[in-house]
């Protein structure tokens, strides 16, 4: 190949794989946002002055004057409610029990999203809520800590039925829905009618509440895009998600009712460790006829059956 | 490789409800259009993924303000593209990204884990985001503005300030650099 082309795919290449944020978005928003952009931003550096030390306190406490500099701007014009694409954990079963699945819906804001996931209010029915007459009121930060104020039915002690796990569970569709809608790591403190609460379902939160380790509380793969009941345009699916998946493996079938037209597998972009790694499925669909299809993802099971089964998240969508 | 083309190549026109847009409603749009595009565009220049998210950030909050001036998704675009040059060139200058990188590792602002990790994953990637941190600014720049944006020679000497003639001698010395130090670390192509 020539330079010119030689430096193009090298620097191509380099990047190609660099995926943003998924709450980037939501993170400009809330600086562009003339009051909430101040608010939330103050107790992020605050937060890293506690925990942080030296130089890097004064880089992090330097967020606040950017936010000053860029922020005071033009207020909407339209008082019509806007939303945006935000993340809710729901529950799902796996052949481990239930995890948490995320899905992207589009919301007004972090209170919207922590009361979908309360109120179990998905597009996709495969997931659930664990908690039973139950919302979300409010949802702010505090200082250091994020505050979700519940309404309705709020039991201090573990329903019968309901297990030490999906007890924690429960706690957790808070937690990381919070955290992820409000692009915050900080966590979380539960009220009622603006009383604290101590406990909830038998789980001590009179601390504030950090997010569980995703292996232990995340289903092992999930599909980000398409959503739900999505059409497919230009004969091209594109698919996208998370996996924590044996040696990164994430095998992938598209069904039309129970018959598999199409299957195959990708690699994560991970494997192993603490966490889950994007993986990114493009698919030529254009020889599928018009009609409604299934992605189905799994994680790979290399115990042939052996162990409890592969997890899996799959995605109703369609073609023409 | 057609959404890296956007805001160079693409001629499409973009039809006039664009002019009813409100500030909110540009940054959703020009974000789905092209903010993948710039976080990768820094990362070019500043190598942390993290920081290169920042540094774009910053940039479509300073569009937002100034968008009843702009008031055009191609000046909008234009003015993005300027915005994370500039920040980006600043940022290495004035903060150290050691530190940045030290702040996103310890979980104050990150959600979604895995873009550092994943970005340097590969020897490959991480040997040539360090081989243009190698070079000199301005060529690392011409380098990204001409080869990754596919911008031509005019739109990057107005972008940087500079004349076409030193362009061009930025991006002939930056490439020949670029391919020494690639071929030092064992990378033959």
């Amino acid at each position: 190949m020539n330079d010119d082309d030689w430096v193009r795919t090298t620097l191509t290449e380099a990047v190609q794989d660099i995926e943003p944020d998924h709450a980037a978005l939501s993170r400009i928003h809330e600086r562009t946002r003339t009051t909430s952009g101040h608010r939330w931003l103050v107790p992020t550096a605050a937060a890293a002055g506690l925990v942080l030390a030296g130089t890097v306190t004064a880089v992090a406490l330097t967020r606040p004057d950017q936010a000053g500099r860029h922020g005071p701007t033009v207020q909407p014009t339209s008082t019509a409610p806007r939303t945006r694409a935000l993340p809710v954990y729901l529950v799902g079963d796996t052949p481990q029990g239930p995890r948490l699945y995320r899905q992207f819906e589009q919301l007004t804001g972090p209170l919207a999203a922590v009361d979908a996931t309360v109120r179990g209010l998905g597009s996709d029915p495969d997931y659930r809520t664990l908690w039973s007459g139950a919302g979300a009121k409010s949802v702010g930060f505090e200082s250091a800590v994020i505050a979700v104020d519940l309404e309705g039915n709020v039991p201090a002690t573990r329903p019968p039925g309901m297990t030490a796990f999906q007890a924690r569970l429960a706690i957790q569709q808070i937690v990381y829905t919070a955290q992820g809608a409000l692009a915050s790591s900080e966590p979380v403190v539960f009220r009622s009618g603006q009383t604290p609460l101590f406990q909830l379902f038998g789980v001590n939160v009179a601390d504030a509440v950090p997010r569980a380790p995703q292996l232990k509380v995340l289903s092992l793969v999930n599909i980000t895009d398409p959503a739900q009941g999505a059409s497919v345009g230009g004969g091209v699916l594109k698919a996208t998600g998370l996996a924590n998946s044996f040696e990164a493996n994430v095998p992938w079938k598209i069904l039309r009712g129970t018959t598999v037209v199409r299957q195959g597998a990708v690699t994560a972009d991970g494997a192993y460790g603490s966490k889950l790694y994007p993986w990114r499925l493009t698919l030529d669909v254009s020889k599928l006829a018009a009609g409604t299809y299934t992605l189905l993802v799994q994680t790979d099971d290399p115990s042939g059956g052996e162990g409890p089964g592969p997890m899996q998240d799959t995605r109703t969508f369609k073609i023409g | 490789m057609t959404d890296l083309m956007a805001g160079s190549r693409r001629e499409r026109p973009i039809p006039d409800p664009t002019a009813t847009w409100d500030a909110d409603a540009a940054v959703d749009q020009l974000y789905a259009a092209h903010y993948r595009q710039l976080v990768r565009l820094s990362a070019l220049l500043v190598r942390d993924v993290g920081t290169a998210e920042e540094v774009v950030q910053d940039a479509f909050v300073a569009m937002h303000g100034k968008w009843s001036r702009l008031r055009d998704p191609d000046k909008a675009a234009a003015y993005l593209r300027q915005a994370v040059v500039n920040r980006s060139r600043s940022v290495l200058r004035h903060r150290g990204v050691e530190s940045r990188y030290a702040e996103r590792h310890l979980g104050v602002v990150t959600d979604e884990p895995g873009a550092d990790e994943a970005a340097l994953a590969g020897d490959r990637r991480a040997q040539v985001l360090d081989a243009l941190r190698a070079l000199p600014t301005r060529q690392r720049e011409v380098l990204a503005l001409r080869y990754y944006l596919d911008l031509d020679e005019a739109t990057i000497a107005d972008l940087l300030g500079i004349s076409r003639g030193a362009v061009k001698s930025h991006a002939s010395r930056g490439a020949a650099t670029l391919r020494t130090l690639l071929s030092k670390t064992g990378e033959e192509r």
